[in-house]
């Protein structure tokens, strides 16, 4: 299934902490990304990718066109708590590659106007956590009945092609004969 | 069989339908499906899955970017050390040899251990405990690395927190070593009778290699390997077959030997002489680990494994032509520069193989499947530093008043261990005692017994070692590991030991 890019305005990472940031010790275990799509109306999310850098959980909530007669656009969780670290503490996981799919969230993905990305990080031994290399993927052109055939093609040149090893083994050893 | 086939084919209609499973039927018969089952297993086994599509390559070598950057400027280091003692010596990097010379060399190829160049002049390019102080600096930088404690404080040397077991797992993954299953090793000592274990467990190894199953072989061998039949897992496990074309390819890197000298060449013959040599079990097959060195120092089809490894193959520049692509070679050819103890590798090989072409593809095989990690920066499961912070992890826990009292008199473990670990504990084991323990590396596809075991000789040497008062006198205690039975202390480790 082709995807097609969709250009995105990533905002910096807010920390979410409690209390004065300047006095209180410790460093944020929470940070919260904003991601709009100022130039792409809305659409259906396919796909995100990312690299992960030391987040060990991730959740997303998602605002979405609402129908014209419903109340003003309302702030939908679509990924609660995804567990991208399975030790915190660990490296493990901590600079993987990672896709999310439509079909593992938790609410359909039809009408996206914006995105907020909760990062988490529990393990105070880490001292900066985020995602990297964002991407925001919607569905491609459809393929139609050309792939088909290809398909077909593909079988039909796959036997030709064993049914000649097959007659070269046999004239092979009709030769020994 | 064959004519059954030819008939079948002569049907007057190919139908096809039935040729899928006239193919498959064929495939049965001539023994091939089970060669292909094997052959797919080996690349499944060998090969890490396939990566994200975003991955860059160099994600698929070494995910985590801070220790694929320890490794590179480790490499940079030990090319200028190659480097300065080739302009020192006035050696070039290579040179092709003179026919006279070509003659010699080919009349002495079964005996070059009589030859007695002068290798005073060459060093080793580094050594295991050059390599340890490089993995001692090793630090994330985004990590806490501060001088409080906390708790999550390492007190070994290993200072990166990557992901090793839990003792928990580790009885888990070894499951086949536990107390109420048969090892040999343990239960085919001579108190013990044979009909209890060992008869049943040779006649089915037997029948695991005649049906040639390689997935079936690596199972069966996590619980020992009889020595009649080792040479011949081994070969099964590793998919390594004695086609007529891997005797030519052998003879091809002979020839490639006799042609050209590398410098590489006399570091392979100072290594040998310094350490194979001089072993009591080893300096026999001198000759022999000459035939294998030399040529996988110029078998290229060794450079497939840097996909995986998060080492890269030096590269180096015909005269005068420096940083020019097309100018660049891999050297040495392999891509993989021997250090002090590299021979060791491939010593014990030499007990259970006599083919030198054989010896070599199983050298190379193990080579490419396991060695490579014991001396390259990564953050494998397998790798030398999951490996020292495994045996670092599983003394504190299970040794703490032990593990304490070394820190304290400033003999940290790892310093003594570390050299069993990087040469896989060979030259340091009685051979037979090797061999029961190199069965479990391939039965079990990982080296985290190394570190196990390493973990479990301190166990073993506890009480005198809790009496030493300096390194030199710990390293005392554990300077002859040549007693000591190896499945016994695992599996009195892993399975008995009361925590």
């Amino acid at each position: 299934m082709s995807r097609v890019q969709v250009p995105c305005h990533i905002k910096g990472a807010v920390a979410l902490q409690v209390g004065d940031v300047r006095t209180v010790q410790g460093r944020p275990g929470v940070l919260v990304i904003d991601v709009t799509f100022p130039t792409a109306g809305p659409f259906e999310l396919q796909e995100i990718t990312f690299k992960n850098y030391y987040t060990a959980f991730l959740s997303i909530r998602v605002r979405q066109l609402g129908s014209p007669n419903h109340s003003p656009n309302k702030w939908i969780t679509c990924l609660r708590d995804y567990c991208l670290m399975p030790n915190p503490h660990n490296e493990e996981g901590a600079q993987e590659y990672v896709s999310l799919y439509k079909h593992q969230m938790l609410c359909n993905l039809e009408k996206v106007l914006e995105l907020r990305l909760i990062l988490r990080q529990p393990s105070p031994l880490w001292l900066n956590f985020t995602l990297e290399e964002l991407q925001f993927f919607q569905h491609g052109p459809q393929v139609g009945d050309f792939f088909l055939m290809e398909d077909q093609n593909y079988q039909i040149r796959s036997i030709m092609f064993v049914l000649g090893i097959v007659l070269d083994y046999k004239l092979n050893s009709l030769k020994e004969q | 069989m064959i004519l059954k086939f030819q008939v079948s084919l002569q049907k007057p209609e190919i139908k096809l339908e039935t040729l899928k499973e006239d193919i498959k039927e064929f495939f049965r018969i001539t023994g091939w499906e089970k060669k292909l089952h094997n052959a797919v297993y080996s690349e499944l086994t060998v090969f890490p899955l396939p990566r994200h599509p975003a991955a860059p390559p160099e994600h698929l070598k070494e995910p985590l970017v801070y220790m694929r950057k320890a490794q590179g400027s480790w490499e940079k280091r030990i090319l200028k050390s190659l480097n300065s003692m080739c302009t020192e010596l006035s050696i070039p990097l290579a040179r092709k040899r003179p026919v006279v010379e070509q003659k010699e060399l080919l009349n002495k190829w079964n005996e070059m251990g009589t030859d007695e160049p002068d290798l005073s002049l060459f060093r080793p390019v580094y050594a295991p405990k050059d390599f340890l102080e490089v993995l001692i600096n090793l630090r994330n930088p985004n990590y806490e690395n501060g001088e409080h404690l906390n708790f999550k404080t390492h007190l070994g040397l290993i200072q990166v927190p990557l992901k090793v077991k839990y003792i928990s797992e580790l009885k888990e993954f070894f499951v086949e070593l536990s107390l109420n299953t048969g090892q040999l090793g343990i239960d085919d000592a001579t108190q013990v009778p044979p009909e209890l274990f060992e008869n049943e467990h040779v006649r089915l190894g037997q029948k695991v290699l005649a049906e040639q199953d390689s997935a079936a072989a690596q199972q069966y061998i996590r619980q020992g390997s009889p020595t009649a039949l080792r040479a011949e897992l081994w070969a099964l496990i590793l998919n390594v077959s004695n086609q007529p074309e891997d005797l030519l390819y052998y003879e091809q890197l002979k020839s490639n030997v006799i042609q050209h000298d590398l410098l590489v060449d006399s570091l392979i013959y100072k290594d040998v002489k310094l350490t194979a040599s001089n072993d009591d079990y080893y300096f026999v097959f001198e000759d022999y680990l000459y035939q294998v060195l030399l040529c996988f120092s110029r078998d290229t089809a060794v450079l497939g494994h840097f996909a995986y490894n998060s080492a890269s193959p030096p590269k180096s520049y015909i005269r005068g032509k420096l940083g020019m692509e097309d100018y660049a070679v891999f050297y040495p050819p392999n891509g993989v520069i021997p250090f002090h103890g590299f021979s060791m590798y491939v010593a014990p090989l030499c007990f259970l193989y006599h083919e030198p072409s054989k010896l070599y593809q199983i050298f190379r095989e193990m080579y490419v499947r396991f060695f490579f990690r014991l001396h390259s920066i990564s953050s494998h499961h397998s790798g030398i530093v999951s490996l020292c912070l495994l045996f670092e992890t599983l003394l504190q826990t299970h040794l703490p008043q032990l593990f304490y009292h070394l820190r304290e008199i400033g003999a940290q473990p790892l310093r003594i261990s570390f050299k069993w670990m990087v040469r896989a504990f060979s030259g340091y084991l009685a051979t037979d005692q090797l061999l029961l323990l190199w069965d479990r590396i391939l039965g079990y596809n990982s080296l985290e017994i190394l570190a196990v075991l390493a973990a479990a000789v301190f166990a073993f040497r506890a009480v005198n070692l809790m009496e030493v008062t300096s390194l030199a006198a710990a390293e005392a205690v554990l300077a002859d590991l040549s007693t000591l039975k190896v499945m016994p202390l695992l599996q009195i480790f892993l399975f008995a030991t009361v925590t």
